[in-house]
């Protein structure tokens, strides 16, 4: 008896951890952490697609950081030195004492010192961002600009393959490309998650509901057995 | 929390209530109709004792004092534990005081978790 009072209150605490998983995901900014998961599992053809839409759902300037400086690492892998420089000077945009950390490679780190002398020489009002009591409005809007800029930027930028193009940046490219046209399967949408969750949540709730109030069937003498 | 680990979740979830589900075992004791079992005149105790058919280490027993209210047929209500071995041997003895007047040997093949098992009816055999 004691082991079925745990592990139902186990299953309690398994559905209300379900449930606060799920209002939790709302909170976040899920694209951007699929972003930052698919890069380091050097999916990098899916994490543009990603960070378009983490962009759209952005709700802190640390977060428009974190996906700038994700773009940029992404168009620096891909040898697309100008829209990853633009990328860093958004980022410089927002975080002026932005340094990169000490493992990133020269490659990267040429991209950036090109980007810091842009951001450097540009004039005083271009380096500012909307002020913070706009943020919400203007520099979600600035947001949505920028993922058009920079999606506009890598397809009209990616330089052709040349004669010295290794081959895997010819392979990635076109590959990349048509990822940022695909549109995410139903099965990978949040709400189809959550229905289900909710749908699975309410009738595993109700079973155990029902079992825990169901009670003893009639019987004239019980024995209970170990 | 990704989709798989959603669904690893219910999975549990669904786990968890299906280990969390009560057992029960219910045996339907009957007389014998040729030699009627009246209650108190024939009979006044039931004694009903289970065992593990393979250890045959006894999991349960227990006498009743039969109320004259209750005749036969009857109902007797085991409750399994988790622990409890899916074979069981039962043995159900009929006393009148002291005296041994009927029983009944059977076995219960594999009762399942989570549900409400019922045995066929057992009939009481008279000891001469």
């Amino acid at each position: 008896m004691i082991i079925q009072v745990i592990n139902r209150s186990l299953v309690g605490l398994t559905l209300v951890a379900f449930l606060f998983s799920t209002i939790h995901a709302y909170g976040k900014n899920t694209s951007l952490d699929k972003a930052k998961k698919a890069y380091e599992n050097l999916q990098y053809d899916k994490v543009t697609p990603l960070l378009k839409r983490a962009l759209k759902a952005v709700e802190s300037v640390n977060e428009e950081i974190e996906i700038y400086e994700l773009f940029a690492l992404v168009h620096a892998t891909y040898a697309r030195k100008d829209a990853a420089r633009d990328a860093f000077i958004e980022v410089l945009k927002r975080a002026e004492n932005y340094r990169l950390s000490e493992d990133v490679s020269p490659k990267i780190r040429e991209v950036f010192a090109e980007a810091k002398n842009v951001y450097d020489g540009l004039p005083e009002k271009d380096k500012k961002l909307p002020p913070p009591g706009a943020e919400s409005t203007s520099s979600h809007q600035h947001a949505k600009n920028d993922a058009k800029h920079v999606a506009t930027t890598q397809q009209e930028q990616s330089p052709p393959p040349t004669k010295n193009a290794n081959s895997e940046q010819e392979f990635l490219q076109p590959q990349e490309q048509i990822s940022l046209q695909e549109e995410p399967s139903f099965y990978q949408r949040w709400w189809f998650w959550t229905g289900l969750g909710v749908v699975l949540g309410g009738v595993a709730t109700i079973y155990f509901l029902q079992s825990y109030q169901q009670g003893l069937p009639e019987h004239d003498y019980a024995v209970r057995l170990q | 929390m990704l989709w798989r680990q959603k669904v690893f979740v219910l999975w549990l979830a669904a786990l968890l209530v299906h280990c969390g589900s009560d057992s029960y075992i219910i045996l339907q004791i009957d007389d014998n109709d040729k030699t009627p079992l009246a209650i108190p005149q024939n009979v006044n105790t039931l004694t009903v004792s289970i065992k593990e058919v393979e250890s045959l280490s006894e999991v349960g027993a227990e006498s009743f004092v039969l109320s004259e209210e209750k005749q036969f047929p009857m109902e007797i209500l085991l409750q399994p534990s988790t622990t409890t071995s899916k074979v069981l041997q039962v043995a159900v003895l009929g006393f009148l005081n002291t005296k041994l007047v009927a029983r009944s040997n059977f076995q219960i093949p594999n009762w399942e978790d989570g549900k409400i098992n019922r045995t066929k009816p057992v009939i009481l055999e008279n000891v001469p």
